[in-house]
């Protein structure tokens, strides 16, 4: 038996996205609200926990608004789901909680994408996480 | 002749049971076209698994549902919404500096890909090189 202990809870949420030109919702997902913090600039967004991905990724636009010159980053390729994408490393400061920041690495994407990402570097590197798919509960825990 | 005012009438008749029952048959019947779209140029269906109880979703989620016709009008465009109420189109930073200036620090805001294939972007990503 092995015993894990959260600090903070969340709910799944749906997600908008679109199935031949028909608005749609997905079944509720793990999907959480986050704030990006860069020098003074916050912005807050909605980012799915993403087990799958290797590398946590944002839309370029939210690092421009954060005051970052995205294309200075390191350049990192990255295949997906919808198709090649690429990314650049910045490090910033991930919000997830009220009292809980930790300094991160992502990238941001070169083109727009509409589905802020949380994979394994910039995020499961620093956080433990638990889903409980059938009650829609997130559980998470700083990893020390 | 049925009439819905008749029929009305006599479900609120029915037993608790039987109108959860009827509840149920009706959302099977009706299915994904629950949701009309507001906008009558471009008539567009949305679905929603069954799954869900409409009256927790966010609104903004309730009104992108029942607006489809976004979908075309503000492809490559992000779209910042606050409850029910559309407020702008356009790059991130023109969304929520309109927000601002209405008073919303904090909008709602959801990027439209270009093509659809594009929602996937990212998903599942891994290095390639």
């Amino acid at each position: 038996m092995y015993t894990v202990e959260y600090q903070y809870r969340f709910a799944y949420r749906p997600l908008f996205y679109e199935i031949e030109g028909k608005p749609t919702l997905t079944e509720p997902r793990p999907a959480i609200p986050v704030a990006l913090h860069h020098g003074l600039l916050k912005l807050q967004a909605i980012a799915l926990i993403d087990s799958g991905s290797t590398y946590s990724l944002f839309d370029y636009q939210i690092g421009k608004e954060l005051g970052i010159d995205v294309r200075s980053g390191r350049l990192q390729r990255l295949s997906s789901l919808g198709g090649v994408v690429l990314g650049y490393a910045h490090s910033i400061e991930l919000e997830i909680a009220e009292g809980w920041r930790f300094a991160t690495e992502v990238l941001f994407s070169d083109d727009a994408i509409p589905r802020n990402l949380l994979g394994h570097y910039g995020f499961h590197e620093h956080v433990a996480v638990g889903l409980q798919g059938k009650t829609g509960q997130i559980y998470l825990r700083p990893e020390n | 002749m049925i009439t819905l005012e008749k029929l009305v009438g006599e479900v609120k008749q029915l037993s608790r049971n039987e109108q959860k029952h009827l509840l149920e048959i009706l959302q099977r019947e009706v299915g994904s076209n629950r949701f009309a779209k507001t906008s009558p140029s471009e008539p567009r269906e949305s679905s929603i698994p069954d799954s869900f109880n409409f009256e927790t979703i966010d609104p903004e989620l309730k009104w992108l549902m029942g607006n489809g016709w976004i979908l075309e009008k503000y492809r490559g465009e992000y779209l910042a919404l606050k409850g029910d109420e559309f407020i702008a189109h356009g790059t991130l930073g023109e969304v929520l500096a309109e927000s601002k200036r209405r008073g919303i620090d904090h909008p709602f805001t959801q990027y439209i890909p270009k093509t659809e294939k594009e929602w996937l972007l990212g998903q599942g990503n891994y290095p390639i090189d």
